[in-house]
């Protein structure tokens, strides 16, 4: 009988996968307002305290510089990338941007980023921008960076893999929070509708995030290669 | 790639007070939140796609098939949301092993007004984004007082995220014209190549447009007028 | 105005870029600098914007050598600019109106000065119908004039074009020299170019660059008639030239002169 249930979610979720192929966004309209100001009030002090951070340690030649690395991680969450489930998916540009920028850094250029997300792909929204900038630009790239911190003396093959897996599963367990407090299921609450959300995404965001460790990890020693030739400077955080 | 950008520059009401534009955009979200009645958003609904296909002329496929992919993450999502398992007052259930999946009646009015909720938000803001070019919007928030650094960094992130997009289109097609893609291993390794020149462009980019900054007399802002 | 003395750059390897370089830009309206690629074009006109710093030598603009703090550049740079050869590498702006703007306003000129001076600046290089247009729009040779439209709207004295017409097809190549012909009027201007036929219609002084020594200069007739210099550059001769010294022809100033002639010539 266990195999029967187990073919059903199977199949339930099989069907329900191709969709789901792109990443975490939540998108316009979805979460009820009352929420919606909710997680733009919780994500508005990160986002001021890394604004702060870089108007005072900001260069002028650096403002390219940044305006470049946007330009960079919206492209980035752009391409396609071979999912396991056949699907396309979408790397989050998380766990690298982390790692090579800094976490408050890119929870700057990853709100501007998600809201040219919404506006130039109708990706997220901006009544939820507040709940993907905590999810995507807060939570994620400070999972990825401190994951990386700790580990890279270790292992840094590890660490930057961890870095951008974990950072991703992070980003996709936010996101599901979120939408189990916004939608409790009627008869178990918010740990059902829990449940429900991480086991649902999951068949997509688990591949999704050790292929994105795996893809994050390959760009990393390529381009340590550049950096021992001393072809570019890399500051690992401004 | 970047067909609503497309849309926008060229659009029947593009020269329309993009403040207009936002106000009509945002009002309706916030007010149709507020009233929160499902003839409302349809209405809103109706108004938006008129506007969009009728008035500003997008091409009717186009705006289909725009809304078709948020639509299946919405289904998709409203099925996690409207089923529930073990729950009493089903109105439609069916026994899996021992336990009852189905739905109820508060759990399908849930997932239904969500559905037209996130329909009406979704095409009013279609309706701004296929109307309005990014760089008015950006001049909007300036008026707003949104602060000078931000303002910058998205005038800079914007040119620059067009500039990464034609060398990310170009090293693909090379990568392609050389058997990249075919399957999934040289899919990873061709891919990973494409980041890295893409992360290297950033540094190089950044040299020469330093160059040219410095003989244009940049001063460290970039200004906008008015 | 603009004189080259006794220039020399090194890289930072050490290896020498360019050797005792002498540039007088009185000889011309517009000067010519040609060579083959990597012979120092681009470095020398790093040096003399301003961006490269000489190991010897100087360059001097109105009798005064260059000094290389921030105030003095951003005077001088008002008066000494450069259109690069690659235009996304100085278009900062998705709006062309806004990107021609750029350098104004980093002067604080009024807007209703800096709407004249765009607009004046977009008629010369034929692009008023493209004010509006966002940047990543336009094609190769249009984004290549507005790159030139933000440095006209300078005003500068002396202008660097650094390969203007590469990639160009032919008939926006025709309408670049046109658009350089009507800026040589007030400016001087000094090109660098791997069209020969280009540098021998619209300059009047040139310069051979290899592997950084200038090892000729003079008046154009008379530059691309040295065989050896020509060859030793690694250069061809403009097909003026060619056809001057093949047959019988007199060496034509320009493609008008050469398509007035009623002469004998070959037959």
């Amino acid at each position: 009988m266990k195999k029967r249930l187990m073919m059903w979610s199977v199949l339930l979720l099989l069907l329900v996968t191709p969709q789901l192929g792109h990443a975490m966004h939540i998108m316009e309209g979805f979460l009820p307002l009352k929420w919606a100001i909710v997680w733009a009030v919780l994500s508005l002090p990160f986002l001021i305290a890394g604004f702060k951070k870089l108007s005072k340690g900001l260069k002028p030649e650096q403002k390219m510089f940044l305006g470049l690395v946007g330009g960079f991680a919206f492209v980035l969450s752009a391409l396609k990338i071979p999912s396991v489930t056949g699907s396309c998916s979408h790397p989050t540009g998380v766990g690298l941007g982390a790692i090579m920028f800094g976490p408050t850094t890119m929870t700057v250029i990853g709100t501007i980023v998600l809201l040219f997300q919404s506006l130039l792909l109708a990706h997220g929204g901006i009544t939820t921008l507040g709940a993907n900038v905590f999810s995507m630009a807060v939570v994620g790239p400070l999972v990825s960076f401190w994951i990386y911190k700790s580990l890279k003396n270790k292992n840094r093959g590890l660490a930057v893999f961890l870095a951008a897996a974990l950072g991703d599963l992070a980003t996709y367990i936010i996101t599901s929070i979120q939408l189990s407090i916004a939608f409790p299921d009627a008869a178990g609450g918010f740990f059902t509708s829990l449940t429900k959300f991480i086991s649902i995404f999951a068949v997509t965001q688990l591949p999704l995030a050790i292929v994105e460790g795996i893809i994050t990890l390959m760009v990393f020693n390529l381009i340590a290669e550049y950096k021992k030739e001393g072809v570019i400077e890399l500051e690992e955080s401004i | 790639m970047l067909l609503i950008d497309k849309y926008a520059y060229t659009n029947k009401i593009r020269c329309y007070s993009p403040q207009a534009k936002i106000l009509l955009a945002c009002g309706t979200i916030i007010i149709s939140r507020i009233i929160n009645n499902y003839y409302f958003d349809l209405l809103i609904i109706i108004l938006m796609s008129v506007l969009i296909v009728g008035i500003a002329k997008i091409p009717c496929k186009a705006y289909f098939k725009m809304l078709l992919i948020p639509l299946s993450f919405l289904l998709v999502s409203i099925v996690a949301i409207v089923i529930s398992v073990n729950d009493v007052n089903y109105i439609y259930c069916f026994k899996l092993i021992n336990s009852y999946i189905g739905i109820t009646y508060e759990s399908f009015n849930t997932g239904a007004k969500l559905f037209t909720t996130v329909l009406s938000s979704l095409t009013s803001v279609y309706f701004l984004i296929l109307t309005t070019p990014i760089i008015d919007i950006i001049k909007v928030l300036k008026k707003l007082k949104v602060p000078s650094l931000f303002i910058e960094l998205m005038v800079l992130i914007y040119r620059s995220i067009f500039i990464f997009i034609e060398e990310a289109n170009n090293i693909h097609m090379a990568q392609t014209m050389k058997f990249g893609y075919e399957n999934k291993r040289n899919s990873l390794k061709s891919i990973s190549l494409l980041i890295r020149n893409l992360f290297l462009r950033i540094f190089i980019k950044h040299n020469e447009m330093n160059i040219s900054l410095e003989c244009k007399l940049y001063d460290g802002e970039f200004k906008l007028g008015d | 105005m603009l004189k080259i003395n006794n220039l020399y750059y090194k890289y930072e390897d050490g290896t020498n870029a360019l050797n005792n370089i002498n540039i007088d830009t009185y000889k011309g309206k517009v000067i010519g600098i040609i060579g083959a690629n990597g012979s120092g074009k681009s470095t020398l006109f790093l040096n003399i914007m301003g961006i490269l710093r000489p190991s010897k030598g100087e360059v001097i603009y109105n009798d005064t050598s260059l000094k290389y703090d921030k105030k003095y550049l951003r005077e001088y740079r008002k008066q000494v600019n450069i259109v690069f050869q690659n235009p996304d590498q100085q278009l900062f702006y998705s709006n062309v109106f806004d990107d021609i703007a750029f350098s104004l306003r980093n002067l604080d000129v009024a807007e209703d000065i800096i709407k004249e001076k765009v607009f004046k600046a977009l008629e010369k290089v034929g692009g008023l119908d493209l004010v509006n247009k966002p940047v990543h729009f336009l094609s190769y040779g249009q984004k290549k004039r507005i790159a030139i439209a933000g440095v006209l709207v300078m005003d500068s004295k002396v202008l660097l074009l650094d390969e203007p017409t590469s990639g160009l097809d032919p008939y926006m190549t025709k309408q670049m020299k046109e658009i350089i012909n009507e800026i040589s009027k007030d400016k001087t201007i000094i090109i660098s170019s791997h069209d020969m036929d280009l540098i021998y219609d619209i300059c009047d002084y040139i310069y051979i660059l290899s592997k950084g020594n200038i090892i000729g200069q003079g008046e154009k007739e008379l530059i691309f008639t040295e065989d050896k210099l020509i060859e030793e550059a690694r250069l061809v001769k403009p097909w003026l030239v060619r056809i001057h010294q093949k047959f019988d022809l007199p060496l034509f100033k320009n493609e008008e002169e050469f398509n007035l002639y009623k002469g004998k010539g070959i037959l």
